[in-house]
């Protein structure tokens, strides 16, 4: 048996709809369309899997606004037992850091037996990978991110072997972890479709459960903007001065020669 | 009061990573603005150490040792905690990570532990007229560029992509190397078991390596760009990726140039069937010529280029296979 608790986070999936509230600085999400973060699908996958196989819960919890709950049906409809909405006024504002603490006291609120809790790799809107290592630093269990396999698991001694990947290094790493632990999954790791099947039927059957700060019952200075260490000084566009290039007017042998002509010409220069 | 660079290494090979050394001129710059030191700063190995020391590039490095844990021996929250007490003992201003993949693993957990603010894969760094240092990070991809600071915490913590920085030359007489043990928690939780090299046949044309480079995008099929790579290896030249191809799996992240990904300055960009988003764009920087390649002849691309050849990119892509590759 295992318990597992995945993170998921929902997502801008239209980015340049996104605008900033310029006093504070936060992203305004309300009205944007929102979805499920790609990469978390690798980690929903992973959890029903170990599911199958072992026996066991899995939870999802995701920290957004009340508009998010139509992400957290869909993930139900995927096939998780159950699914937490973590979503209060008082979180408005929270950086990584606090929303990590926030989620940390989360997951000891609705699985404080937990034996593994998922993420995806990273957000696809913010490509901070933040949340996972600061969940488990919260949580006070090891933890490792890019996890492409579990190699074996001793439910006897509560020990799994897992491998990872560093893409920049090429290479794979294999480490023997206790358990509870937090591991984010490598992004490339998806074996889409999900059961979706299931999800009309699921979505009838399992409510969305909310959980707000009366839950949790968290110090303000640890949550929302108080709580969060940084701060956007500003937003800007980015723009620039439009060049004007000039138009190549080649049939496209000859373009490809031109093209060849110049980058032989400066490796030449090189040497 | 200090700047400090986290030093990465690959700890199978002692090895340290290439951003280690291009980030040191960024913390040089950071500094000098502040009108602080700056030093370097590694989780325990001699070796690494010692090599860092012979660049003179920076004018002090620590090495944390780790009582009876062997060099090479690698785990995240070991190094963080190995982290976090020597952060706590000293009077950090600014601390900065080369935003490799152990680094985005390592700096979160350090961050959380000192209680302190991080902002992820930074694409520019400044200090501003109040002595506050600001980082750049281009967010949620079209035209938004965040300036993020970190007011009333100690270290400031940032992940910098600095692999187009240049290496910066050796600026000291001597570079001292000071050892210090420190004692951290029981990791015991989690051990190292093993690990392997992953060949990857297209290591050496990967985009920062090469100054003249030719950019796929959407417009290309998947049969184009492996003719790219071809071409690219005979002819000695590097390939980046917009987001869309690296996000179908066709070539890995490796090859990624803009938000999330690589910032390049390349003195050829060539760009084929690349529309010209913001979030790639932000990765290609100071290029002598630009050269676009698209059906589209209103296609933001042509705001970048010097050179622009209305055209499918693919129907080029095997002109040039033709007479490179024949």
């Amino acid at each position: 048996m295992l318990n597992i608790a995945i993170i998921t986070k929902t997502v801008v999936p239209i980015v340049s709809t996104v605008k900033v509230d310029e006093r504070t600085g936060s992203l305004i999400r309300e009205g944007v369309p929102t979805t499920l973060n790609p990469w978390d699908y690798a980690a929903i996958e992973l959890a029903l899997k170990l599911r199958e196989e072992y026996g066991g819960k899995v939870v999802a919890i995701s920290m957004a606004p009340p508009f998010a709950r139509d992400v957290l049906e869909d993930i139900i409809g995927m096939g998780v037992d159950e699914a937490y909405l973590v979503s209060d006024r008082a979180f408005a504002g929270s950086d990584t850091l606090a929303t990590s603490y926030i989620l940390a006291a989360a997951i000891r609120y609705v699985m404080p037996d937990f034996d593994i809790v998922l993420a995806g790799q990273e957000a696809a809107d913010s490509l901070t990978s933040h949340v996972p290592a600061q969940v488990a630093s919260f949580l006070s269990v090891p933890y490792l991110y890019y996890i492409v396999n579990i190699v074996k698991i001793d439910l006897v001694n509560r020990i799994v072997n897992v491998e990872r990947i560093l893409e920049d290094e090429d290479r794979i790493e294999e480490f023997k972890v206790k358990l509870p632990a937090v591991f984010s999954v490598y992004k490339k790791n998806i074996i889409l479709p999900i059961r979706v099947s299931r999800k009309i039927e699921a979505k009838i059957n399992r409510k969305v459960k909310m959980i707000t700060n009366r839950e949790l019952n968290l110090e303000q200075s640890r949550i929302g903007l108080s709580g969060s260490p940084t701060r956007v000084s500003k937003v800007v566009n980015y723009t620039l001065e439009p060049r004007r290039p000039a138009k190549v007017e080649k049939n496209s042998e000859e373009f490809a020669k031109w093209l060849l002509e110049i980058v032989q010409e400066k490796l030449r220069e090189r040497q | 009061m200090s700047v400090l660079v986290y030093i990465d290494y690959v700890p199978a090979t002692r090895q340290p990573r290439q951003e280690s050394i291009t980030i040191v001129d960024v913390a040089r710059e950071i500094a000098s603005k502040l009108g602080t030191d700056v030093e370097g700063v590694l989780v325990n190995s001699v070796v690494v150490a010692t090599k860092m020391r012979d660049m003179k590039i920076l004018p002090r490095i620590y090495n944390i040792r780790l009582k009876n844990v062997p060099e090479g021996t690698y785990i995240p929250t070991l190094f963080g905690d190995a982290l976090v007490e020597f952060c706590k003992k000293r009077n950090i201003e600014v601390l900065l990570f080369p935003a490799t993949q152990r680094c985005r693993e390592i700096a979160p957990y350090v961050a959380a532990k000192l209680d302190t603010g991080l902002v992820a894969d930074v694409a520019e760094l400044y200090v501003d007229e109040r002595k506050e240092v600001i980082a750049v990070k281009p967010s949620f991809g079209e035209n938004i560029l965040a300036h993020i600071y970190i007011p009333d915490r100690k270290p400031k913590m940032f992940t910098v992509r600095a692999s187009a920085r240049k290496t910066p030359p050796p600026q000291y007489e001597q570079c001292e190397l000071v050892h210090e043990e420190v004692s951290v928690p029981d990791s015991g939780k989690i051990e190292y078991v093993k690990s392997g090299q992953v060949y990857d046949p297209d290591i050496d044309i990967l985009p920062e390596r090469h100054d003249i480079v030719i950019g796929v995008g959407a417009g290309l099929s998947k049969e184009s760009i492996d003719l790219i790579k071809a071409i690219a290896k005979k002819l000695g030249i590097g390939v980046g990726a917009t987001k869309k191809i690296t996000d179908k799996g066709i070539l890995s992240t490796k090859f990624l140039i803009g938000e999330s990904g690589k910032i390049i300055r390349p003195r050829i960009y060539v760009a084929l069937g690349i529309s010209g988003a913001p979030q790639h764009m932000t990765g290609v920087k100071d290029y002598e010529m630009l050269i676009a390649v698209n059906v589209d002849d209103r296609a933001p691309i042509l705001n970048y280029s010097t050179h622009f050849y209305k055209s499918d990119a693919n129907e080029l892509v095997r002109k040039i296979a033709e007479l490179v590759l024949r």
